[in-house]
């Protein structure tokens, strides 16, 4: 007979997801229906405002990648008033892209995906002598890795271990779990990273914040460009830029990429982590100006799997329909003209795997009508995934010199073949690789700034908005977790329509009218889980799409509705900064 | 925090935030109120004002408005904060600051200054006497900017 697990709140994610599964007698996932519990609604907040405001409040869509939103807002409206940003401001929008991106995918990798794959508790076995040795195999330079500190990091995790919370941080976990196949010394140099990667990430803010004011919520862009003229004017601010982003590049190449290495050497037999992914169409968006017209990720789509054939994309084909979603307008909507109207219809009641293994009641997804506060957004009516993943295989499809080289690099030191990039693993690495360009190419970026600051400078275009006029504009491209785009229409001087179609509401969104899954239902099935109690396999392939679920639902006004199904683990409570 | 270190719990002002971080405005602790002062202001991001770190109430600093202490504590351990950045303060910790800061890159003196005093502003529930002091503050803000356009014009 089957069962139904479920997994609600998945933590160390931000925002609030639920995963449900129905597995047969041998374990194996034969559906799967994953919902966000909480909604957003910004959408209708924006209406009647003044679309110079907008950008600063789409920003607080997150608390994770807020610069994001924040820029892809603000081309938003410059599109729609058709203003020409200079060269400069491009230039200091990519450095601060650059912290951003190298910012979230190390948190993302060591402090919410991390644990997936290294086992805390075997790390307190671990031969720190011997691990200090195995490090050189991975890079050349290790980092945090010597055996001093490394009988450092023992001790300090041990000490939580005595803790009667048990682990801190790392406690409640699923330590010793099956799948979990590094060694104690590979999961000894994985956890020093894991710390270092906590003085990494504050380097990185700070990063971002010397042309941004602030991270999280940076607040230096305007509509027509940038605002931090004075800081690129004074050496001392460019300077440090410099020496932040060398500490982040170095922790990059040297940890992050080496411990990738690590992984893929020992998970390329895990068949939870090799099965192939569900839906193999991949969309990417234009990124990172480095140069005059000269972008460090492309565009593009890639059906089935196919590598051969890469399609240009065509922005009237992407739509949002909401069949199972909480909302009232069904039937596809472009997102100039998506409407955010709610109708929530709750869960049902139903039996479901507890934690020791026997049924208990539980409040479950009601499958056949609505079930989330994510849309599902369409290209041409097809599935698609965005991400790193989409933005490397797009590029690499594309014949992009650099990431060739970087995909190349990584497969010839892995010995994983190809096919093996469509796959949690693969998704995992190819959020590394994309770290791996930016920390090794945000520098052309910084020195076409310095060479044209010394004839041109040139930092915020000027515009005027007639209020007899309408616009529309959009602000699209690649962020952190992938295809983000902002769609606005203004109109008497104010917001007349605004929609955001975000990277997790592609990856995560319910099922569409034809029955089609989105990503990561259709990743979910097929996937064998060791132990109904410990399903730690969901786990680690949902939280492979770094899923930002706070963005990806629409919120609103709840009035007389109760949103009771999740709750927030205060340890691992959904935000990370 | 204030607690834990002191073992008291510390004055509030009249919406219960800590007056040692709500106590002064942004404007007061600012790095550029001698320009304020002086009467430089940035007419247009990007301009020479806006190169030589002219005062930002003109591109729409809040800061007069709003209390808080970016201005003293900076972010990210000190690296910066919105003025340092050229942006001006959008006066984000004043209550309903959406709605009655007006547009974040006018200022809001020489138009909108009575919404954010007729109700709901900081300064209007801090005391009566204050909104009398602060209203007038507001209006002589508003034409300090515009007397020194004209006394001082760049363009
Ligand atoms: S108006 Fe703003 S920029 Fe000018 S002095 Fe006051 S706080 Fe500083």
């Amino acid at each position: 007979m089957s069962k139904r697990v479920i997994v609600d709140p998945i933590t160390r994610i931000e925002g609030h997801l639920r995963a449900e599964v129905i597995v047969g007698d041998d374990g194996v996932v034969q559906d799967a229906f994953v919902s966000s519990t909480l909604w957003r609604g910004l959408e209708v907040i924006a209406k009647g405002r003044d679309p110079r405001n907008i950008p600063l409040m789409m920003q607080r869509i997150c608390g994770v990648c807020t610069y994001s939103h924040y820029l892809k807002s603000t081309i938003a409206v410059e599109d729609a008033l058709g203003i020409k940003i200079p060269y400069n401001a491009e230039l200091v929008r990519t450095l601060m892209n650059a912290a951003l991106f190298l910012h979230d995918h190390v948190i993302h990798f060591y402090h919410l995906h991390g644990v997936d794959w290294v086992d805390i508790v075997s790390a307190l076995s671990a031969d720190e002598a011997k691990a200090s040795k195995l490090a050189f195999k991975y890079t050349n330079n290790p980092i945090g890795t010597g055996e001093n500190e490394l009988k450092k990091v023992k001790e300090k995790v041990a000490k939580f271990a005595q803790n009667p919370q048990g682990l801190g941080p790392f406690a409640n976990a699923y330590w010793g779990h099956k799948t979990f196949k590094f060694t104690p010394e590979q999961n000894l140099i994985a956890l020093s990273h894991y710390l270092k990667a906590l003085e990494i990430q504050r380097t990185a803010a700070q990063m971002m914040a010397i042309f941004g004011a602030k991270q999280p919520h940076p607040q230096s862009l305007a509509v027509g460009g940038v605002t931090c003229v004075m800081d690129l004017l004074n050496p001392a601010r460019m300077g440090e830029y410099l020496v932040k982003y060398q500490a982040i590049a170095d922790f990059v190449n040297n940890a992050y990429y080496a411990d990738i290495v690590m992984a893929a050497e020992m998970y390329k037999t895990e068949p939870s982590v090799m099965k192939p992914m569900g839906v193999k169409n991949f969309m990417a968006h234009k990124e990172f100006m480095i140069g005059r017209e000269e972008y460090l990720f492309d565009s593009g789509i890639i059906m089935n799997g196919d590598l051969s054939k890469v399609f240009e994309i065509d922005e009237d084909k992407i739509t949002e329909e909401a069949t199972h979603s909480w909302y009232k307008d069904d039937a596809p909507q472009h997102p100039y003209e998506g409407t955010t109207n709610p109708n929530y219809t709750g869960f049902i009641d139903g039996q479901s795997v507890g934690p020791d293994g026997k049924m208990v009641d539980s409040k479950m997804i009601n499958e056949k009508e609505k079930y989330s506060w994510i849309k599902s957004p369409r290209y041409n009516g097809e599935p698609m995934e965005v991400g790193p993943l989409a933005s490397i295989l797009v590029g690499y499809a594309k014949g992009n010199k650099k990431v060739e080289a970087v995909v190349n690099e990584f497969l010839a030191k892995t010995g994983v073949p190809a096919a093996a990039l469509f796959s949690t693993l693969g998704r995992t690495a190819g959020r590394m690789l994309q770290a791996k360009l930016v920390a090794d190419n945000a520098l052309v970026a910084f020195n076409n700034l310095i060479e044209n600051l010394k004839v041109d400078q040139e930092t915020c275009a000027t515009y005027v908005i007639d209020k007899d006029k309408e616009y529309k504009g959009r602000g699209i491209g690649d962020v952190p977790r992938g295809m983000l785009s902002h769609w606005i229409r203004i109109k008497n001087g104010v917001v007349e329509n605004y929609q955001a179609v975000v990277p997790s509401t592609w990856n995560a969104g319910p099922m569409d009218s034809k029955g089609a899954k989105g990503p990561y239902e259709a990743d979910l099935i097929g996937l064998k889980i060791e132990d109904l109690t410990q399903p730690l396999e969901i786990i680690r392939i949902i939280h492979s799409y770094d899923p930002c679920i706070a963005c990806a639902v629409h919120v609103m006004d709840t009035k007389g509705k109760t949103l009771s199904q999740y709750k927030i683990d205060p340890l691992y409570g959904g935000c990370t900064i | 925090m204030h607690f834990i270190l002191y073992g008291t719990l510390p004055a509030l002002d009249v919406f219960n935030r800590p007056k040692w971080a709500y106590g002064l405005r942004i404007h007061d602790a600012c790095e550029r109120r001698g320009r304020f002062d002086a009467g430089e202001f940035v007419e247009q991001f990007g301009d020479e004002g806006a190169k030589d770190g002219y005062c930002l109430y003109k591109v729409g600093c809040k800061g007069p408005y709003t209390f808080n202490n970016c201005s003293k504590q900076k972010f990210n351990q000190g690296t910066s904060w919105p003025v340092q950045a050229g942006h001006g303060c959008m006066g984000c910790s004043e209550p309903d600051f959406w709605d009655k800061m007006g547009i974040v890159h006018e200022p809001l003196g020489d138009r909108l200054y009575h919404t954010a005093f007729g109700g709901l502003g900081s300064d209007a529930t801090a005391d009566k006497i204050g909104v009398g002091i602060l209203t007038v503050t507001a209006i002589g803000i508003a034409a300090h900017a515009a007397i020194s356009l004209i006394k001082n014009p760049k363009e």
